[in-house]
């Protein structure tokens, strides 16, 4: 054992359209993770402990925002990934990849009333945050301050209204897009799997004014580092 | 088996039931383009999309399957959308 820090690795991936790989690049390095660019048409790296997908507009949007990047060779690796214990995010479009891709309930359609929405926005941790690796640093009715910039932000549950209630860990204070249940974000049932809409990457820095998503990142690497010990 | 060249056009709108922001905000500006008829002026009722594409099937049952296999695939998202398919053997109608 040595006792120093461990080397975490993370890999985001890039898509063709992708415009925050760079953002949770730097937030997720300073949570300490090791961090690896990596395209999207190429299998995962092997060993990484956390995969993130990032903000844009992966294929231009073309006929539904998150469609086409989710048949992507690495997110079709992401179900392994997950079984492993592995973590993922996926923010903003990267969100719309992970319902697409079905790692997630739901859909994401366009906002209501219609329109971009670009602005602060305040989201507090609900009750079904608990035991979500992404939040072991947040108590339910925590409240962050993050920005939010989307047009297809609007959380559509399955078909047949399933009841997702125990899988949305933030609610939106003053819903800004229609979303079901005021669900600025979702897990899946492992807990490990975290879609979201406001950009906790761009709000991981002091210097930017804010630094409350820092949070989460800080909440996974915890978590990570309990359950990989000191392995390198 | 011998297979023939179909079309099928593919029309995606939204799922009855679920809110079409694209067709308030187009009803919004033709509304606007004649202020003075807005009350029977048209209203948009949906937006959608149109694909169409070609493949090789031995008849038209067989190329409506294939193709609603690839809509339940990647092209239609249920819980949003549904959809309208049209197949034709490939040069009738022109498509």
């Amino acid at each position: 054992m040595s006792g120093g820090p461990v080397a975490m690795r993370a890999a985001v991936i890039v898509f063709p359209g992708s415009n925050g790989d760079r953002d949770l690049a730097e937030a997720l390095s300073a949570a300490s993770f090791a961090v690896q660019l990596c395209r999207s048409d190429e299998p995962l790296p092997p060993h990484v402990a956390l995969v993130g997908l990032p903000g844009g507009f992966s294929y231009g949007d073309y006929w539904r925002a998150g469609m086409l990047a989710s048949r992507a060779r690495a997110v079709r690796e992401l179900p392994q990934h997950v079984a492993r214990g592995g973590l993922v995010i996926g923010v903003c479009n990267g969100f719309q990849i992970l319902v697409e891709a079905g790692l997630l309930p739901g859909a994401l359609g366009y906002n209501a009333p219609p329109g971009f929405r670009h602005r602060w926005v305040e989201v507090e941790v609900s009750a079904s945050a608990v035991g979500s690796p992404w939040f072991n640093l947040l108590s339910a009715g925590a409240r962050l301050h993050l920005p939010l910039a989307n047009g297809e932000g609007r959380y559509q549950p399955p078909a047949g209204g399933a009841e997702l209630s125990e899988q949305v860990p933030l609610r939106y204070c003053n819903n800004p897009n229609g979303s079901y249940a005021d669900a600025a974000a979702l897990v899946d049932r492992s807990g490990r799997v975290l879609g979201i809409m406001p950009h906790p990457e761009r709000a991981a820095d002091p210097r930017l004014g804010c630094s409350d998503g820092m949070a989460l990142f800080a909440s996974a690497a915890r978590h990570l580092r309990a359950e990989l010990g000191d392995a390198p | 088996m011998e297979c023939k060249m179909f079309t099928a056009e593919l029309i995606v709108t939204p799922r009855p039931g679920v809110r079409d922001p694209q067709a308030e905000a187009v009803t919004e500006v033709l509304q606007g383009l004649y202020p003075q008829r807005a009350a029977d002026a048209a209203r948009v009722c949906c937006v959608g999309r149109y694909l169409r594409l070609q493949l090789a099937a031995a008849d038209a049952i067989a190329a409506r399957t294939q193709v609603e296999q690839l809509c339940r695939e990647l092209l239609v998202n249920p819980n949003l959308e549904s959809f309208e398919l049209r197949v034709s053997e490939a040069g009738e109608g022109g498509a």
